[in-house]
């Protein structure tokens, strides 16, 4: 058996893997480090607002990624 | 200071309530056998999967740990927000191919998928046996806290020791009579009603500290007198970036053998996706909770226990039905998060552990994995949660360190055909030995989170272990991974 490492296999597969890990990298450090001021927007630290556009994004993803996979035959 | 009973009778009256919802879970199936008592028969709906993996996340950690830690080190709490989304991302990933795993080949614990992808009962034994550490720890530390709400809501009628007895014994009760259907069930009742008395108690302080519904006027008085709160690393100094970085990797990899057979709980893999999609949404919960704590470093400044922070304020401040709400949104959360892993660790060591030793039938693994559950309680859990054990967090920081250290083996399982049996192994074993030293001994280097030490150190020796040692048998390989790449194996490569 020739081995190998699991690769996404068509454009959309690409697509969301990179946003999967642009989500990953939003959270962390130096992207966190952009975040990491003592000033508030719409009365939440700016951490505290980050964290919930972090939230959101890997809901939006997560759906649209459902959507993706409803179009293909990988679903179930 | 609330003196009044009705908090007590209101946390009462919701273990009655989940008692019920427990019991009536069963529905007149029979329960000896692990594909019912363990996955609920493969059964279970998008909804109910999401409240179950999202109340099984939220644990006594949301009500009484990160107000706490709001309170001491300021929005270094979020990371637990961050971490949990993407393991949102992880169980939409993984979640449907072990889904896959389990339906086609049977397995219904995670040390039954390990042992079979590396045809190795002994691989599966032992990490179903170390994962039972933390597992076992993540319990206790969830009984304590269960036992102490039961002793504040009852102005200490209740001594912590019969605290103990009593949500042991109504969590043994209907997880023995209905298993895995009564932890989705009160799951679900559960996560509805921490979702509830999050959001009623974090808005009630809030108005009673500002005047105002929203956060803003927490936010800005904390801005104008304590600034070091709004940022890392933190009032404690102790959260930097590479901590916060390295704790929220450590924590997304960790794959805990519940949320394995949450997933193979599920009715289909899209049901899975569907319900790891929404799963964030949940984690609104968070935020009320954690301004209480914030709350509390104007109002109740130099508090010896940060982690009771809420509770301070709710008696101090409360009135007494929302107090008996928040003790039952507590409790809830504990509840919620020590009955998966009691079950898991019964399965585990039903099924990984003395199915393969004493050569048992399916069929008696499903019995004893039900009849261990009494057991691992009253002779593990109930006497070290009664003793109190001041080094619990670190037995449960190593149990969790290791359970990241288990990676390679779903490496293997997800991503690389190539992934040996002694490849696993030697990963796994100096994994955890770097994340035991780096716990005990020399804590965090350089600010790192001891877990990620360990995976430096396993993922390197793993591979290359893996492409000097034989690699598992290609009909076993072929068979997972036709199911982990969904489009089949790509011609070619068969």
């Amino acid at each position: 058996m020739k081995h190998f490492v699991v690769r996404p296999r068509s454009r959309g597969g690409w697509l969301l893997t990179v946003l999967f890990m642009a989500l990953i990298g939003m959270g962390i450090w130096p992207v966190i480090g952009w975040f990491n001021q003592p000033k508030l927007w719409l009365g939440l630290p700016w951490i505290a607002v980050w964290t919930y556009v972090i939230v959101i994004g890997c809901w939006v993803v997560m759906l649209i990624a459902n959507r993706w996979l409803k179009g293909t035959s990988d679903d179930d | 200071m609330t003196t009044s009973l009705v908090p007590l009778w209101m946390t009462l009256g919701y273990i009655a309530v989940a008692l019920v919802i427990g019991l009536r879970a069963r529905g007149g199936r029979l329960m000896d056998d692990l594909e019912e008592w363990g996955v609920a028969g493969r059964s279970m709906g998008a909804v109910t999967l999401y409240l179950l993996i999202a109340a099984g996340s939220i644990s006594a950690y949301t009500f009484m740990g990160a107000p706490g830690w709001a309170y001491s080190k300021g929005v270094a709490v979020f990371y637990v927000v961050i971490y949990l989304s993407y393991l949102a991302l992880v169980a939409w990933y993984c979640g449907p191919r072990v889904w896959a795993f389990g339906q086609r080949f049977g397995h219904v614990t995670q040390g039954a998928a390990i042992a079979d992808r590396y045809q190795s009962p002994l691989l599966g034994g032992l990490a179903a046996l170390v994962m039972s550490i933390g597992s076992l720890a993540y319990a206790v530390l969830q009984t304590i806290g269960s036992a102490y709400i039961l002793s504040v809501m009852s102005g200490g009628r209740i001594p912590v020791w019969a605290g103990v007895v009593v949500i042991l014994a109504a969590i043994a009760i209907y997880l023995y009579t209905s298993g895995q259907r009564a932890i989705g069930l009160t799951n679900a009742f559960q996560g509805v009603l921490m979702l509830v008395v999050a959001w009623a108690v974090g808005l009630w302080a809030t108005h009673q500290a500002t005047g105002e519904i929203g956060f803003a006027g927490v936010f800005e008085r904390l801005a104008a007198e304590h600034p070091e709160f709004l940022t890392l690393p933190g009032a404690g100094g102790d959260m930097g970036f590479a901590f916060w970085t390295t704790s929220i990797i450590v924590s997304m990899l960790s794959f805990m053998p519940p949320v394995w057979s949450q997933w193979m709980s599920a009715r289909s893999a899209r049901t899975i996706r569907r319900s790891a999609t929404w799963l964030p949404t949940y984690y609104i919960v968070v935020l009320p909770m954690v301004v209480v704590g914030f709350i509390g470093i104007m109002a109740l400044p130099g508090l010896e226990r940060a982690d009771t922070v809420a509770l301070q304020y709710a008696l101090q401040n409360m009135p007494a039905w929302l107090v008996g709400l928040l003790g039952a949104g507590t409790l809830a959360a504990a509840m919620s998060s020590c009955e998966p892993f009691l079950h898991s660790v019964s399965m585990a060591y039903a099924r990984d552990i003395a199915q393969p030793l004493f050569k048992l039938s399916d069929a008696a693994t499903g019995r004893l994995a039900r009849r261990l559950l009494v057991p691992i309680m009253i002779l593990i859990v109930a006497p070290v949660a009664i003793s109190e054990p001041s080094n619990l967090i670190m037995i449960l920081l190593v149990g969790l360190g290791f359970a990241t250290q288990v990676l390679p083996a779903f490496v293997g399982m997800f991503l690389w055909t190539r992934a040996s049996k002694s490849g696993v192994l030697a990963g796994i074993v100096s994994g955890f030995c770097v994340t035991l030293a780096f716990t005990l001994i020399w804590p965090n280097p350089l600010g790192i989170h001891a877990g990620f030490w360990g995976l430096l150190v396993n993922l390197p020796l793993f591979v290359i272990v893996s492409c000097l040692t034989p690699p598992v048998r290609d009909d076993v390989v072929e068979r997972f991974f036709e199911l982990t790449i969904p489009g089949k194996l790509p011609s070619g490569r068969r």
